[in-house]
This record gives structure tokens, C-alpha cells and sequence, in this order.
């Protein structure tokens, strides 16, 4: 089973925002810090959703997009997906 | 009314290195810089004779956070132009943006981005493609990233008529600015064709050497692919004289045509027809011509039509010309072979020598002029075409003249 602490998954987030910005490499994010702030646009963020949905295994861009704009909000939505996918598919 | 057209400034990324000296000290050197290459995708590997860009790290051309949106291609268009736009002594941002024309060719766009993105979706059966995939495969994108870095706001488009895409895109350039469109061009054109997929599509045609590429040379099997671009700054003479600028060459006439024959088979009347049309435009004589920058791939095909058409075409003044082909040392680029091989004309020219054709073994039966093998040749050029020629059969010529 994925380990969904709150640090893995921060980790992850971290990671794909850090594939699309390469520079924000030794920038630490806050829980509250808005992805606005750190310069991604719109195309950034459609990347960086892409990058999450790799990393967790989850579909994010068709419903999902919108509902985060800090770290603190794209980790809930990430295990919010993580428990529904596993609800889903108990066997696995 | 038109106005005359020069060219000031002159930018290049090759496999022979990073910068017009390094293209012209290896063309000087007659340097082959085709290697055999090993491309590698999805646990599938060939190797080819291929001539890699070389000398070349993006990460010291571009902020890192910029990288992951410009494939190979628009690399090589946005730094060849810097190289361009330094030479001739202009920066962003210059006084009326609207009156500089940004016009590449590109034949192939984003191949490497493209490849991946088809590895994902049909090898590993992920239907999720990656946001970034539209923009980074565009022919235009090299366009785009021109105009936004050097704040250029006038008519820009891509043309892409594959291995002719940059001879063309010089000729609209040069067009425009005759007939008073714009005063300014950045134009040329730049490929990254060295992938997996399209050296088995081309191999598939059986144009590809396992060799070398020795054009107009008897035993030649073939082209050799290579990646790069060649990006010169066009301006209106006036313009150009009213600021001091170095002029390197007047842009005289460009011909254009189409076989109207084969996809891939080519006929010597579209070449003679680019050629003729080329000249009248220029108000030139053949017998003004000195040297030829030929299209030259290294197929049997192409050089056996390139050297009849040039014969139909000058008659008896096709013995006194030069012929070269610098396929033989920077590979075929493409979209990107047209700039890189103008850059190499407008050197021959400034510095009166004819760059050499490569790995030649001897003349072919109908393979009969002086193609400069194998070493430069001095000679005064004062008047020089650069000829391309593209699959479906469409052809372009530039003539350019010493002032």
C-alpha cells in the first residue's frame, strides 16, 4: 500500500513542482506558500498536475485541478484520491 | 518601389561546434564532423553515421527553468540567432519592433519531444500526455522563442518545407523586405532530427549512407543526418548603411519552384527553373556566378539531377563554377541545412575560398564538375547561390553578391 504520510506526499508534490521549475530546487515550501507566488502560470500548473498524477497514480486534471492552490491543499487533495482509489479497488 | 536587401549579421550551432568561427575553422579544415551514432528509445537501439551537434550544454545557453519547454530545435534557432543579432549589432527590444520579421524553417519540430510522447502513449499505454507537448512540438515554437527573447513584434511564421524549410524562409524574408513589409529579418532556420524514428523512416526510403556522406562522389551511398541551425539578420540596404552595419553579402534574387513530378524523385527542370528564376530576379548573368553552395545530400539521385540541372543550366559556364556540398562535414539538417549552409556561403564569400566537399573518392559518370574535393578552394567569389531541394519536389534558390 502507498505510504500517504504527509511528508511523502509533500515530498512528491515538491518533486513535480520542482520537474516544471527546476529552480525552486532549494526553495522550501510552506504548507500555506500559493503556487502563485512561485512564478508558475497556468501551463506550470496544468504540468505540475501532470507530474502529481504520475507520481501518485491518480487523475487530477479532469476534476481536480481547481481544487488546490498551497501545498497544504494539493496534499489533501492527494490522499482524498489516494483513500477513494483504494476504497475502489480493495483487492489490489 | 523595392529596396535592395543585405545581410549583417550571422549566427550558427553545428556539429562542427557552437558559432560561425567554429563552422568555418572545421570547413577550413575539412573536417568531417560525421561519427557513428548510437540513438537509443524504448529498449531499441541502432547506430548510424550521424553528425550530433557538438561542444554544445543547453544549460549554459538557457535558464534551467526554461528548458523543459524547448526542444533541441528552438534551442539551436534562439541561440544562432543571438550570435546573428550580436554580429550585426542589434539587441532586443529595438526602436520599431513591428518592422522586423522573424521567418524559420523547421521541417520536423519538436522530434525528440514527439518520440517520447509516442513511446508513452502506444509503449507504455499511458493516455495521459504530458501539457507541455503541443507547445514543445510546434514548427513554430523556434519562432516563438525568437520573438519573445528579442522582443520582435512583426510578421513571424515557420515554413516547412523539410530539407528546403530554411532556403524558403529566407526567400519570404528577403521578399518582404524588398517589397517594404518590414525593414528587418531574423531568418534561417534549425532541426533536431536525430532520433530513433526518424532515422528508421528515412532509412526505410533508403537515403540514409551506412557510410559517410561523400556528395558528387562516385561510390556515395547516401545522406547523413545531422542537427543544428543557421539563423542570418536581413535588413534594407539603406537601413543597414544609415547605421554602420557590417554588410556581409546583398541578398540579389530568390527563384522557387516546383518539380510537379515525383514526391521523391527529383527532376532536373525545378532546379533550373529556381535557378533561372533566382538570377533574372537579380538582374544577373551566368556568367557572374562563382560558386554554388549545392543542395548536395550524398544520394545518388539528388547529385546526379543537382549536377545536370547545373549543367542545363549554365551550359558551358558550369565548368568554371565551384561546387561544393558542406553536407560532407555538418551532416543533413533539414529544415536547418538551408542557414547553416548560407552561413558557410557568406564566409566563402568574405573570405574568398571555397569550403571543401568531403570523403571524396573521384568523379561519378554524370558527377563531372569542380566540387572542391576534399580541400578548401581560394577563389574570389563574388556572386554565389545557395540551392536547396525538398521531398515532393520543391525547390529554392538564393543569389547573393559581394558589395
Amino acid at each position: 500500500m502507498q505510504d500517504r504520510s504527509n511528508a511523502v506526499i509533500d515530498a512528491g508534490i515538491c518533486a513535480s513542482i520542482r520537474a516544471v521549475k527546476p529552480s525552486l530546487e532549494n526553495h522550501f515550501l510552506e504548507p500555506e506558500t500559493k503556487f502563485s507566488s512561485l512564478g508558475l502560470d497556468s501551463m506550470n500548473m496544468l504540468t505540475v498536475a501532470f507530474e502529481m498524477e504520475e507520481r501518485f497514480g491518480v487523475s487530477i486534471v479532469d476534476r481536480h485541478l481547481d481544487t488546490f492552490r498551497t501545498l497544504q491543499e494539493a496534499r489533501e487533495t492527494v490522499q482524498g484520491l489516494l483513500e477513494s482509489s483504494t476504497v475502489a479497488k480493495p483487492a489490489s | 518601389m523595392t529596396r535592395r536587401v543585405v545581410i549583417t549579421g550571422i549566427g550558427c550551432v553545428s556539429s562542427l561546434g557552437v558559432g560561425s568561427a567554429a563552422l568555418w575553422e572545421g570547413m577550413m579544415q575539412a573536417r568531417s564532423a560525421i561519427v557513428p551514432t548510437r540513438l537509443v528509445q524504448a529498449g531499441l537501439e541502432v547506430v548510424f553515421p550521424a553528425a550530433p551537434v557538438t561542444g554544445y550544454f543547453a544549460e549554459d545557453h538557457f535558464d534551467a527553468d526554461d528548458l523543459p519547454l524547448r526542444d533541441p530545435f528552438a534551442q539551436y534557432a534562439v541561440v544562432a540567432t543571438r550570435e546573428a543579432m550580436r554580429d550585426a549589432g542589434l539587441g532586443a527590444g529595438e526602436e520599431e519592433p513591428g518592422d522586423t520579421a522573424v521567418i524559420l524553417g523547421s521541417g520536423g519540430g519538436g522530434e525528440h519531444a514527439r518520440e517520447e510522447a509516442a513511446v508513452r502513449l502506444f509503449g507504455e499505454r499511458k493516455l495521459r500526455c504530458s501539457p507541455l507537448l503541443v507547445p514543445k512540438t510546434n514548427n513554430q515554437a523556434s519562432v516563438g522563442f525568437v520573438s519573445i527573447e528579442f522582443q520582435v513584434t512583426g510578421p513571424s511564421l515557420v515554413v516547412s518545407t523539410g530539407c528546403a524549410a530554411a532556403t524558403h524562409a529566407m526567400a519570404q524574408a528577403f521578399l518582404m523586405i524588398k517589397h517594404g513589409l518590414v525593414r528587418r529579418a531574423i531568418t534561417g532556420g534549425s532541426e533536431a532530427p536525430l532520433a530513433l524514428s526518424v532515422f528508421q523512416a528515412f532509412d526505410a526510403a533508403r537515403v540514409l549512407s551506412h557510410t559517410t556522406c561523400r556528395p558528387f562522389s562516385r561510390e556515395r551511398d547516401g545522406m547523413v543526418i545531422g542537427e543544428g541551425g543557421g539563423i542570418v539578420i536581413m535588413e534594407e540596404l539603406e537601413s543597414a548603411r544609415a547605421r554602420g552595419a557590417t554588410i556581409y553579402a546583398e541578398v540579389m534574387g530568390a527563384g522557387m519552384s516546383a518539380d510537379a513530378s515525383n514526391s521523391v524523385h527529383p527532376k532536373e527542370q525545378g532546379p533550373m527553373q529556381a535557378i533561372a528564376m533566382a538570377l533574372r530576379e537579380g538582374g544577373l548573368n551566368l556568367e557572374d556566378i562563382d560558386y554554388i553552395n549545392a543542395h548536395g545530400t550524398g544520394t545518388l539521385v539528388n547529385d546526379r539531377v543537382e549536377s545536370r540541372a547545373i549543367k542545363s543550366a549554365f551550359g558551358d559556364h558550369a565548368r568554371k563554377l565551384t561546387v561544393s556540398s558542406t553536407k560532407s562535414l555538418h551532416g543533413h539538417t533539414f529544415g536547418g541545412a538551408g542557414g547553416i549552409e548560407i552561413v558557410a556561403t557568406l564566409l566563402a564569400m568574405k573570405y574568398g575560398v571555397a569550403p571543401p566537399t568531403a570523403n571524396y573518392l573521384g568523379p561519378d559518370e554524370e558527377c563531372d564538375l569542380d566540387y572542391a574535393p576534399n580541400e578548401p578552394k581560394q577563389r574570389r567569389i563574388d556572386v554565389a547561390l545557395k540551392q536547396s531541394f525538398a521531398f515532393g519536389g520543391l525547390n529554392a534558390v538564393l543569389a547573393l553578391r559581394r558589395i
